[in-house]
Order: C-alpha cells, then sequence, then structure tokens
C-alpha cells in the first residue's frame, strides 16, 4: 500500500541517485516549493532554482528566454504537473529541454505522477545513495512530527466555513476539514463578476462564514470588496515559499498558514 | 487544477516515515507501536486513498489540458486526444474611410492589403498537432479564407520537428516543411496570438504578413548562463519575398538573438535576422507589379516585459519593436501603368514600436506606430505603384481588448493610416479571437 502512496521525496531521492554521481544536479523547479523540498532532500549537492516567485500565479507565466536558458543546463525538471504548468512548460521541454527531461523520462518528475514515478528502478549509486537517503528519511522525520503538531493544533479549524478566491486549496480544506462555501471565481480561472458577488454577499450573510482567502497573487479588488460589506476579513495565505528558500522553509510555510487561520478562527469567535 | 502540495507532500512523507525501520528492543512494545500507528494512521491511509482516486478521477477529465504521462515514449503536448485538435474562430467588423489603401512605393502582396470592410470572418485555423514518436514532433495548421469571393484551405503550417534525444546536439532542433520560420519577432506567431487586429506595416510591406515558406530550419540553444540561440534555414524561394522558385533553393537565412531577466520581474530579448531570397516573377498589387532580382532583408527586434506587481497575469507592460532594412536588386515592371522592365537597385527601410499594458487582469491597452521610408524611384517608374511621390507611410493604431479567459478575447482598434499622400484613412475594428479544443502553449 505505502508503494502506491510513495512520495515527491522518495522520487527525489530515486532519480537523485540514478543521475552521476560526480556533479551537482542541477534541479529546475516549476515552483518554489519543490525547489525547497529539493534542497532539503539534496542539501549542497542540489542547485536548485524556481522558475516562478510567490507573487506569480504558476498557471499563467510566460516561456521567457530565461527560462529555456535554465532548463537547458538542468539534469532534473520537479514540476506539480497535472496540467498546472501546461501553458508554458511544453515550449520549454521543445526548446530547452535535453532528452533525459521529457516526459516519461528518469529526469522528468511531476509531483501529480507520483506515483508512476515511484516505479522507477532506483538504481544505487555509492556514497551519494546514502546521504540522499539520509537526508530524506531525516526530512520525512521531522515532517511527520510537524504533521501530528499540525493536526493537533487543526482540530478546532475543523468546519470552519471559509470563501476562497480561487479553489487553490483543496487539499489544504480537505486535509485539515475547512468548509470552502464558495470561490470568488464563479468558475475556476475566470474573474470574480459582478453578479457572482452579488450572489456572495447575500450568501455570506445567510450564513457564517469566517474569513475570505486569497494568495499573494490574487488580485485583491474581489475579496476586499465582500470584505468590506461583510466584515469578514481577509487572509492572505502564503501559499509557498520563497525562491530561495532554505532548510526549513515548507515547515515555516505550513506552520504560517495554520497561524492565520488560526488567528483568524479566534477573532470570529471573541466578537460573537 | 489545483497544486497537490499541501495535500499530497505532507501525508506522503508521514506515509514514508512509517517505512523506516523502528528501533525498538522489545517485540511486544513494538507491536503496540505498529498496533497504535496502525490505528492512527489507517484513517488517513484509507482518506489518502480516497484521495488518490478522486485526483486521478479529476486527471482524467482534465486530459484535454494534460501532457499525457508517456508510456511508450509517445506523449501529446497539450492535449489527451491523438493528435491534439485546435480551431480558431475569429471575426470582426471594420470601417474605413478611405476607398483606396495602396501603400505608396511599394510592391504588396495580396496579405499585406488592408483586410474586408463590413462584417467579415478572418482566417478560420484548424491545428492538429502531437508527438509522432519519441524523436520527432508534427503540426500542420490549415486556415480557411475567404479570397475573390471563395472559401479557400490555405495550407500555413505543415511541419515535424526533431525532439530532444534524436541524436543531435544537445539543445539543437531541425524543423522541416512550412512553417512560419524565425524571423523577427511576429513571424514566428500566428496571427490569432498579436496583441492587434492587423500586422504592423513593415510585416505587411516585406513579408506579406508572413514568411511560410517551404523549407528547413536548424537552431541551436547555447549552453550559457543567459539564453541564446543562433540558427539558419534553407527555403524553396515561392514564398513572398522570395517569389516563382527557379531552382527549388531561392531563399535562405540566419539569426542569432539573446535573451534574459532584469530580477525577477521583467524580461527582455533581442535579436537579429537576415533573409536573402531570389524573386523569380513575384507578383504582387493584383499581379500586376512584377520583380525579378534579388531581395535581401536585416531585421532586429526586441521585446521586453515587465510585471509591476511580480505577477503578470494582473498586470504587465510589454514593449515590443522591430527594424527592418531591405536591398533590391533586379527590374521591376507594373503593368498596370505600362513601365516594362525597368532596372531597380534601393534600399528601404521600415519599422514599428508599440507598446501593451494589461491594467487588470481581463483588460488591456497598447498603442502602436509604424513606418516606411520609400525607395527613390527610378525615373522608369514614376507614376507607377512604385512611384511614392515623396510619401512615407505611416499608422498610428491604439487598442483595447478584453479577455474573458485565455480562450477568448474581444478587441476593439482604431487605425489612423496614411499610406499614400491625399489623406489618412480612419479605421474602426471590432474583433473577436476564440479558440476551442487544445490550445498550446504559448512562446515568449
Amino acid at each position: 500500500m505505502f508503494r502506491k502512496l510513495d512520495l515527491a521525496v522518495a522520487a527525489v531521492l530515486g532519480v537523485g541517485i540514478a543521475l552521476p554521481a560526480s556533479a551537482d544536479i542541477r534541479v529546475f523547479a516549476c515552483e518554489p516549493e519543490w525547489a525547497a523540498l529539493a534542497r532539503e532532500v539534496g542539501g549542497a549537492r542540489i542547485e536548485a532554482f524556481s522558475a516562478t516567485h510567490a507573487r506569480q500565479d504558476p498557471h499563467h507565466i510566460r516561456a521567457r528566454p530565461s527560462l529555456i536558458a535554465s532548463m537547458r543546463r538542468s539534469d532534473l525538471l520537479f514540476c506539480s504537473g497535472g496540467g498546472l504548468e501546461v501553458g508554458w512548460l511544453p515550449i520549454l521541454l521543445q526548446q530547452g529541454a535535453s532528452a533525459n527531461l521529457q516526459p516519461g523520462r528518469r529526469g522528468n518528475l511531476m509531483a501529480a505522477e507520483h506515483v508512476a514515478v515511484l516505479e522507477k528502478p532506483a538504481d544505487i549509486d555509492g556514497a551519494n545513495a546514502a546521504a540522499y537517503r539520509k537526508q530524506a528519511e531525516d526530512f520525512a522525520r521531522e515532517w511527520a512530527r510537524s504533521l501530528a503538531a499540525w493536526e493537533e493544533r487543526a482540530k478546532k479549524l475543523k468546519g470552519m466555513p471559509v470563501i476562497a478566491h480561487h479553489k487553490s486549496w483543496a487539499y489544504l480544506f480537505q486535509w485539515l476539514g475547512l468548509k470552502e462555501v464558495a470561490t470568488l471565481e464563479p468558475r475556476p480561472g475566470i474573474q470574480p463578476t459582478p453578479g457572482h458577488l452579488a450572489d456572495l454577499l447575500r450568501l455570506s450573510r445567510a450564513q457564517p462564514v469566517k474569513a475570505i482567502l486569497r494568495t499573494p497573487y490574487d488580485s485583491p479588488e474581489a475579496s476586499d470588496w465582500l470584505s468590506a460589506r461583510t466584515g469578514i476579513p481577509v487572509l492572505t495565505l502564503p501559499y509557498t515559499v520563497g525562491v530561495d528558500a532554505g532548510p526549513g522553509a515548507l515547515r515555516t510555510l505550513f506552520d504560517e498558514t495554520i497561524s492565520r487561520l488560526e488567528g483568524a478562527h479566534s477573532r470570529s469567535n471573541a466578537e460573537r | 487544477m489545483t497544486r497537490p502540495l499541501s495535500g499530497i507532500a505532507t501525508t506522503l512523507v508521514a506515509g514514508i516515515c512509517l517505512t523506516a525501520p523502528a528501533m525498538a528492543q522489545n517485540t511486544q512494545t513494538i507491536r503496540e507501536e505498529i498496533q497504535a500507528l496502525k490505528k492512527n494512521y489507517e484513517g488517513r491511509i484509507s482518506e489518502l486513498e480516497s484521495r488518490l482516486k478522486e485526483m486521478e478521477g479529476k486527471k482524467e477529465k482534465q486530459a484535454a489540458a494534460t501532457p499525457d504521462p508517456a508510456s511508450s515514449g509517445r506523449s501529446v503536448f497539450g492535449n489527451g486526444f491523438n493528435p491534439s485538435i485546435g480551431v480558431i474562430l475569429n471575426g470582426r467588423a471594420s470601417t474605413f474611410t478611405r476607398d483606396a489603401s495602396s501603400i505608396a512605393g511599394f510592391g504588396v502582396g495580396e496579405e499585406g492589403e488592408r483586410g474586408r470592410e463590413g462584417l467579415a470572418i478572418d482566417e478560420s485555423e484548424l491545428n492538429f498537432s502531437a508527438n509522432v514518436d519519441d524523436k520527432f514532433y508534427g503540426s500542420l495548421t490549415a486556415a480557411i479564407v475567404r479570397e475573390g469571393g471563395e472559401d479557400k484551405i490555405e495550407l500555413e503550417e505543415a511541419y515535424i520537428q526533431t525532439l530532444p534525444g534524436t541524436g543531435l546536439p544537445e539543445g539543437s532542433r531541425l524543423k522541416a516543411g512550412r512553417a512560419f520560420w524565425t524571423f523577427g519577432y511576429l513571424n514566428e506567431h500566428h496571427t490569432h496570438t498579436d496583441d492587434f487586429a492587423d500586422r504592423p506595416l513593415p510585416y505587411r510591406v516585406y513579408l506579406n504578413n508572413a514568411f511560410n515558406d517551404d523549407g528547413a530550419q536548424f537552431s541551436y540553444v547555447l549552453p550559457t548562463d543567459f539564453y541564446s540561440e543562433i540558427g539558419g534555414g534553407s527555403f524553396r524561394g515561392d514564398d513572398f519575398p522570395a517569389g516563382g522558385s527557379a531552382s527549388g533553393f531561392g531563399a535562405w537565412s540566419a539569426f542569432a538573438r539573446i535573451g534574459g531577466d532584469i530580477g525577477s520581474d521583467q524580461s527582455w530579448r533581442l535579436g537579429g535576422y537576415f533573409l536573402s531570397s531570389d524573386a523569380n516573377r513575384r507578383r504582387t498589387n493584383d499581379n500586376n507589379v512584377t520583380f525579378i532580382g534579388q531581395s535581401r532583408l536585416y531585421a532586429a527586434d526586441l521585446r521586453y516585459t515587465w510585471a509591476p506587481t511580480g505577477n503578470p497575469k494582473q498586470s504587465e507592460l510589454t514593449l515590443q519593436g522591430e527594424y527592418f532594412h531591405r536591398t533590391e536588386d533586379g527590374t521591376y515592371n507594373d503593368t498596370g501603368a505600362n513601365t516594362g522592365n525597368v532596372f531597380f537597385d534601393d534600399e528601404t527601410r521600415g519599422w514599428y514600436a508599440q507598446g501593451v499594458y494589461k491594467f487588470a487582469p481581463s483588460w488591456r491597452v497598447g498603442a502602436r506606430y509604424a513606418r516606411m521610408s520609400s525607395p527613390d524611384v527610378p525615373a522608369g517608374l514614376a507614376g507607377s505603384a512604385l512611384d511614392s511621390r515623396g510619401h512615407d507611410p505611416n499608422t498610428v493604431s491604439m487598442m483595447g481588448d478584453w479577455t474573458n479567459s485565455e480562450f477568448g478575447r474581444i478587441r476593439l482598434q482604431y487605425n489612423s493610416e496614411e499610406l499614400s499622400s491625399g489623406g489618412r484613412d480612419n479605421q474602426f475594428i471590432l474583433q473577436y479571437i476564440m479558440s476551442i479544443g487544445a490550445h498550446g502553449a504559448h512562446a515568449y
């Protein structure tokens, strides 16, 4: 069962082992969290570059010249997959990437396809393999400890009704049990319309909503508008880490996200 | 399309941790611990499994926008179907204030002419593309166009291209067939991705809107820290600015370009291009003007993008300019003016500069200026289409467009064109551009 549920860390580990041990591994990460994860596992042996930063919407990135150049010199591609980067990654793959980075090849790692990634045979390669494995295990152990703590903290968030700008946190909400009452976007990717906002205004007056959530890259107008009329606080959740995120950044991301949700939760309880 | 980070990464890491060997001495303790862990995680595991199932279901639904995971080395960019199929629908309503719109001083092909007045559909494009196998990619784009009162199919592109791993040096690509070849900024792009409803003057005059001859092109991305690419091609010599290929190898090109980022929110690209073509009875101006000789076209392009808030989806400034220089050596004949064959050896220049500003996620405004410098006309061509009477054609354009989704856009454009002496042509164009089916990724 765990075979099937294996994860990105192990994939990084596996790929890392399979690559030549002599040089550093250059990782082209589509989003900062994957760059951070690669650094957690690879330590000094991995040089990770993130194609996007926290203020950008990863759906909408230009296949700009610098990305072609970075892709050209990378050994490993580490992205979310699942269509998130479909608007720009194919161009980079055609123009800049080596054969090893193409879909289905060893250097192509899509988090959303982790099941397939896992089936790769992990060719064990001496000293480095042990080092990557050790770091991955350390990280995983720490992470499990953090997870338990977060879940404990988040117990009181269970059932907390929120409105999100875009369906950005489906997995987070499912994990912590938050209730997404609605999204500001009438349909995913379509900008909030006056008509839809008017519906949401009625809806949030008729039922309790504790926070309106947005990412740093969602335009603030719609959430501010709704907040001003309902008094429901707007929360900007960090969503990802900095492009040069070092060790511990991923933990901080989760800490910060839960802290902000806790803040909104206790504020609204105090007001009641 | 949600980033699966929070769900997958977190809980899955926890899952793996379980497999790490426990270091307990007492088997009873171990058993108890395992029981406890099992209990603790069983709920989560089943939850994860259902989440996975849900994700897989979602993935299938998303197939139309998901690159295949490639089991047999065959993968399709941008579509679960093979090949991916995309259709571009566009149409416009235009009003002009002048009847004539010939561009003084130049032999201009049919595509370079002003569009049709009133209600009309533009080129409706049909695209099929897919990886052929693990080494080649193929694409075909056919446009259905209205020409001379008839709907005709025009083959815009039909090419194959090598994929990384073909055996060519890393970073290099070979493209063969018919394609919008690398020359300047706009030429490589389909018109539906343009920021304005019409191509700028130098494209209309020098490239008949776009150079898409039959041929082959090689390009190589250098392994440098910044982006740098060189390349060149050999072409049949049928398409404008060539014409009526005699040898079948009538044109060739070379190019080099570099680019990079300035900080995290600005990007640029700069290129230099050369296209040499033989014209063997190149007919323009409703077949009245014939050129026989050699045409050499030099171009430079610069593009700069800046996202002031760091998020280009929210707001973005795009500045773009191209400069062209053409030398032509041969004979011109304008049957409309009964000039006979007249020797012609001159150079002309043309350029445009444009800025487009996205001030809200769905709204953009833009302005463009374009200008041509006409040739000095030989005495034998006085009074012909090649005689500009000292006028340099120029256009001023302004546009605003609304983008509902990445698949649909509506644009209003105003042009003030002074293509020949004798007054401005004020044009209004209301245009829609929509795409259905697969919608390929767009280049910078």
